[in-house]
């Protein structure tokens, strides 16, 4: 009879289970080395690009800090940072690159016309899309792949006419930047629909591009005579910083009102004392005092030598809604995340509790802030 | 305890003692080369970052020497046109400068070089610095900014120039332009950062452009910073711009400048990877030289250990191994034959065992379970085979058993009858273990037979006690009717002759009487019997004056003994009172009966006048004497008498009678 040395036996048994053993720090190991890759669109170049620069800084820091606790489900978010040139056409094609570099969630596109053609890009992509701060109301109410964690823009317009009623202006000028349209045009209307309400009369409106060939000496003379106690500039901060300065030019001191998309530290640097006193209609406040927003302003000057100002903010409290919805979704892909971000509880942000609705509409309310001695100061 | 394969331990313990040398030499050689890789390319890449840091102070310095020539012209030329011809001047020639601008002191734009109007009398008081710079004497760098005026991003200078404030907008553009040059590899990258690490120049112009941060820095090997920029590891020498807060990164792809030790580390591995694959070789050549030998060995030992002791290990071995194998076959041999005496003695007490016609039960000590049953026990119990195994002994002992010895318990069989046992228990240790050998003896019918014969006795007993009380109440009677008859007696010696038949009639009863008051039927106690008889003597009235002592041994003898005995005494005691009575003192009397030797002796004896000397008690004609005659020729004794002897203590008569015990 043939008898087996049991060492043999004993070894093999050894290896196997050595292997068996293994097999977990192998898939462990593979899984934590596999990244979850995140597109991030973002304006970062041109006029309007500060928004888009603070963002991508809030977004980036918040992935550091996920990454240093861990990750999600033991693996790093890895940012795949895009320019989309705040244009409709540029922002689709960064979102298909993304897209093909294997991002499974987009995290960006700050205005509402740069994510005019996104929003319908990410459903055929199938790909969940979650802006920070795109408020047109274009995509309000839709069973779509957009998700946003900032209120529909029209909000923006009534608190201005409101505040400019209350001022006792009855006569209103201004205009809206032709290619953001979908958000400033919402804006525009918004505004006149409150003004008019509150029996003030709104001049025609003119639109305008932002861009450095645009006259805006023409369109302050254009408005200049209507006689108006107030503008509205639904435009960029390049937008209200040049009116502002063709006001100063024009010796004319005339109350302007903007919206959030203007609403950047770029605004000051463009405008000097031009800009002083104007009023802008904007979502959360980086000055704000609490124990989350002093931590975050500590970090984000840390980390990039300056404070943060609200794109920055909405860039953060982004990334951290969509770390939430990864850690519930039960599959880390396109649909998964979607269904978690749809079924998601309210996440803790920087400035209260960030929720969305069944649509990916969140409601969070507008403030309204104005240039004081070179700086925002909220108003009451 | 994880016992180690000695295949295992072979394989590693070559595999280490060849590899291991190996390795550490090549990783002391790796850790050397490598130190001094990255202590020459860190430095080197130092040397760049400084010689980067010199060109850019150069390039920044332009803005201070245009500020300077603007100052120096305000301040001899106050004419508004030559100012703006003079900017224009200055302006044109440099791809370095974006634009120069005069403003006053509120930061509104006097003067714009290249001229366009629309700039004229626009507000730059919000551009970073600017307005510090009317209260200062030196240049100030403004951080990188998005410019109102050219839309791109730009760093200006400032400087007070006369009344008003020059500022020069920077071409960070050409600034990007100018360090792509100094690149030693096209895969380097070289920044230009800010005090808040901004870029505010590039070789990659994209991170200009969108205002991109340095990513922080760690120490990587060897303490060289390093940073993780795109997805990829870059070493970092940084330098200071003089004059400035700025600073040139001067980053190099790590796997670049470890591409020699990459290629070191793959031929090394190369290496390794051989020498491990021939060290496995002759590990495995060993190991198989040594192991199949042992799995040979391993092989015949399982087998012996099966019980196929005729085994044997054959086959070449080496030298070592082939005296093993011999002293293994010798133990073998040892065991074969040790096997073959401990299967015979087995055999012969396994028969013993189950041929052994008392039942026999092995029984675990602590546990009280029957482990084995001999086939005897089996019938004895009535179980079926092997029912006996495993079973409690309360099953099927009623009393408690005892460990060891002999004792008597009863046992109750498969049919429920109790049966008396006597067990004989024998303590004994098997394979560390305490067991019982139990011997059942079935003592049901002796004990049953035992009671009979017990009851018979007892029976017997009974009726004896009844025949001597009979007997004696019988010659009580005699003694009576002899007693009614004494008053018609006239004649002194008729009555005498009453007197003595019914003391012997007396001396009868009372053995009669000792006999059925006796637990014992067969013998009697003399020392008793003898007081009785004195007794009854002394009750007839006859003894006045006479003191009877006696001696007696205590000796119980049986009836047909005793009464003889009795019989003599009475007749020698009724002599002593009958002739030793003195008329003027008291006389002694002595009766004895002890054992001497093998004989017992007994003796009366008196302090009288003697037995005459004519008279011979074996011629004597008195009744008495013949009856003392008869009865000790009964007992096959003899008797003796001797003469008066005046200087003994019993002067009188002494009559001895002595016979076998």
């Amino acid at each position: 009879m043939a008898v087996q040395p049991k060492s043999s036996h004993r070894a093999s048994n050894r290896l196997l289970l050595l292997f068996v053993a293994l097999c977990p720090v192998w898939a462990t190991y593979t899984c934590s080395a596999r990244t979850i890759k995140i597109g991030v669109p973002l304006a970062l170049t041109g006029l309007t690009s500060r928004l888009g620069v603070s963002a991508r800084n809030g977004i980036e820091l918040a992935a550091e800090e996920i990454n240093s606790a861990g990750g999600i489900k033991g693996r790093q978010l890895e940012l795949l940072i895009m320019d989309d040139g705040d244009d409709p056409q540029k922002a689709v094609a960064a979102d298909r690159a993304l897209h093909a570099a294997g991002a499974i969630a987009l995290l960006g596109h700050m205005s509402s016309k740069s994510g005019q053609l996104a929003a319908g890009l990410a459903s055929e992509l199938q790909i969940p899309l979650l802006s920070p701060t795109i408020s047109s109301t274009d995509h309000s109410g839709k069973d779509d792949w957009f998700f946003r964690i900032i209120g529909a823009n029209d909000k923006q317009g009534t608190a201005l006419a409101e505040w400019a009623l209350s001022q006792g202006w009855t006569r209103a000028a201004g205009g809206w930047e032709q290619s953001n349209q979908s958000y400033t045009r919402a804006v525009w209307t918004g505004f006149e629909t409150s003004f008019v309400e509150g029996r003030g009369k709104m001049a025609p409106g003119l639109s305008f591009v932002s861009s450095q060939e645009t006259s805006y000496d023409k369109l302050v003379e254009e408005w200049l005579k209507t006689e108006p106690d107030c503008l509205l500039v639904a435009g960029s901060s390049y937008d209200a910083a040049n009116i502002a300065q063709e006001l100063a030019r024009h010796g004319v001191s005339l109350p302007i009102l903007v919206s959030m998309w203007a609403r950047t530290d770029d605004l000051i640097v463009f405008g000097g004392k031009t800009v002083e006193g104007i009023v802008a209609a904007a979502g959360l406040d980086p000055e704000m005092i609490n124990p989350q927003m002093d931590r975050f302003r500590d970090a984000f000057k840390k980390r990039y030598g300056e404070a943060p100002d609200f794109g920055a903010v909405y860039g953060y409290e982004a990334t951290m809604v969509l770390a939430a919805a990864l850690k519930s979704a039960k599959q880390l892909n396109g649909p998964g995340i979607r269904e978690a971000l749809r079924r998601l509880e309210p996440v803790a942000g920087l400035q209260g509790a960030i929720e969305m609705d069944q649509y990916g509409d969140s409601n969070r309310p507008y403030y309204l802030y104005q240039i004081r001695d070179g700086r925002f100061y909220r108003m009451e | 305890m994880i016992k180690r394969s000695l295949g295992t331990t072979l394989l590693v313990s070559l595999l280490l003692a060849t590899i291991l040398p190996l390795l550490l030499t090549m990783a002391a050689t790796l850790f050397t080369i490598s130190s001094r890789l990255q202590f020459d390319a860190y430095a080197n890449m130092r040397a760049v970052a400084e010689s980067i840091a010199t060109v850019a102070d150069r390039y920044l310095s332009t803005p201070a020497r245009v500020l300077e020539s603007i100052d120096t012209f305000l301040k001899i030329e106050s004419d508004h046109q030559k100012h703006q011809e003079l900017l224009l001047a200055l302006a044109k020639p440099r791809s370095d400068i974006d634009a120069i601008i005069i403003t006053d002191p509120e930061g509104i734009v006097i003067h714009y070089s290249p001229y366009e109007l629309r700039h004229i009398g626009i507000d730059l008081s919000g551009e970073p610095g600017l307005l510090n710079a009317y209260e200062q004497d030196t240049v100030i760098y403004s951080q990188p900014y998005l410019a109102i005026s050219s839309g791109r991003i730009t760093v200006s200078a400032y400087a007070r120039t006369g009344n008003e404030i020059g500022v020069v907008q920077l071409n960070l553009d050409k600034l990007s332009e100018s360090i792509q040059a100094l690149r030693p590899d096209p895969e380097d990258r070289i920044g230009i950062i800010d005090s808040r690490r901004r870029f505010l120049a590039h070789t990659e112009p994209d991170f200009v452009t969108q205002q991109r941060h340095s990513q922080p820095l760690s120490q990587a090997d060897n303490a060289v910073p390093l940073l993780i920029e795109d997805g990829r590891k870059w070493l970092v020498a940084e330098h200071e711009i003089p004059g400035t807060e700025w600073r040139v990164l001067y980053y190099r792809p790590r796997e670049k400048v470890f591409a020699v030790l990459q290629i070191l580390n793959l031929n090394t591995l190369n290496i390794g990877i051989l020498a491990l694959a021939g060290a496995l070789i002759g590990a495995l050549w060993l190991r198989r030289l040594i192991l199949q030998p042992l799995s040979t060995l391993t092989a015949k030992t399982t087998e012996i250990a099966s019980g196929q002791y005729d085994h044997r290990i054959e086959g070449s071995f080496p030298r070592e191994i082939e005296a093993f194998a011999e002293a293994f076959n010798s133990m073998a041999n040892s065991v074969q034959k040790r096997d073959a005496a401990l299967q015979s003695s087995e055999a012969r007490y396994r028969l013993f065992f189950t041929r052994m016609g008392t039942p026999a039960l092995l029984v675990h000590a602590t546990e009280e379970t029957i482990i084995d049953a001999n086939p005897a026990a089996v019938h004895y119990y009535g179980y079926p085979a092997n029912g006996l195994k495993n079973m409690p002994m309360g099953k099927i002992s009623i009393d408690s058993e005892k460990a060891t010895g002999n004792y008597q318990a009863r046992h109750r069989l498969e049919n429920g009858e109790i049966r008396d046992v006597i067990i004989s228990s024998a303590p004994m240790e098997l394979e560390g273990r305490d067991y019982s050998m139990l011997l059942v003896f079935d003592i049901t019918d002796r004990r049953i037979a035992e009671e009979r014969i017990q009851q018979a006795l007892s029976e017997k007993t009974i009726l004896l006690k009844e025949v001597h009380h009979r007997v004696k109440n019988n010659l009580q009677i005699i003694t009576s009717l002899l007693e009614l008859q004494v008053p018609s007696l006239h004649n002194e010696d008729d009555v005498e002759l009453f007197r003595t038949s019914q003391s012997r009639i007396k001396s009868m009863a009372i053995v009669h009487e000792l006999l059925y008051k006796s637990s014992d039927l067969a013998s009697i106690s003399m020392r008793s019997y003898f007081d009785c008889l004195i007794g009854e003597i002394n009750a007839m009235g006859s003894t006045t004056g006479i003191f009877i002592q006696t001696k007696v041994d205590d000796l119980f003898l049986p009836i047909d003994t005793a009464l003889p005995c009795g019989l003599i005494l009475n007749e020698l005691l009724t002599n002593a009172v009958k002739y030793a009575k003195k008329p003027d003192s008291d006389c002694q009397v002595l009766a004895s009966f002890v054992k001497k030797d093998a004989e017992l002796v007994l003796t009366v004896k008196d302090d009288g006048p003697g037995i005459p000397a004519q008279v011979q008690p074996e011629n004597s004609p008195s009744l008495g004497f013949s009856l003392v005659m008869a009865l000790t020729s009964q007992l096959d004794g003899k008797m003796e008498w001797k003469p008066a002897a005046p200087e003994a203590a019993y002067p009188g008569a002494e009559i001895t009678i002595s016979f076998s015990a």
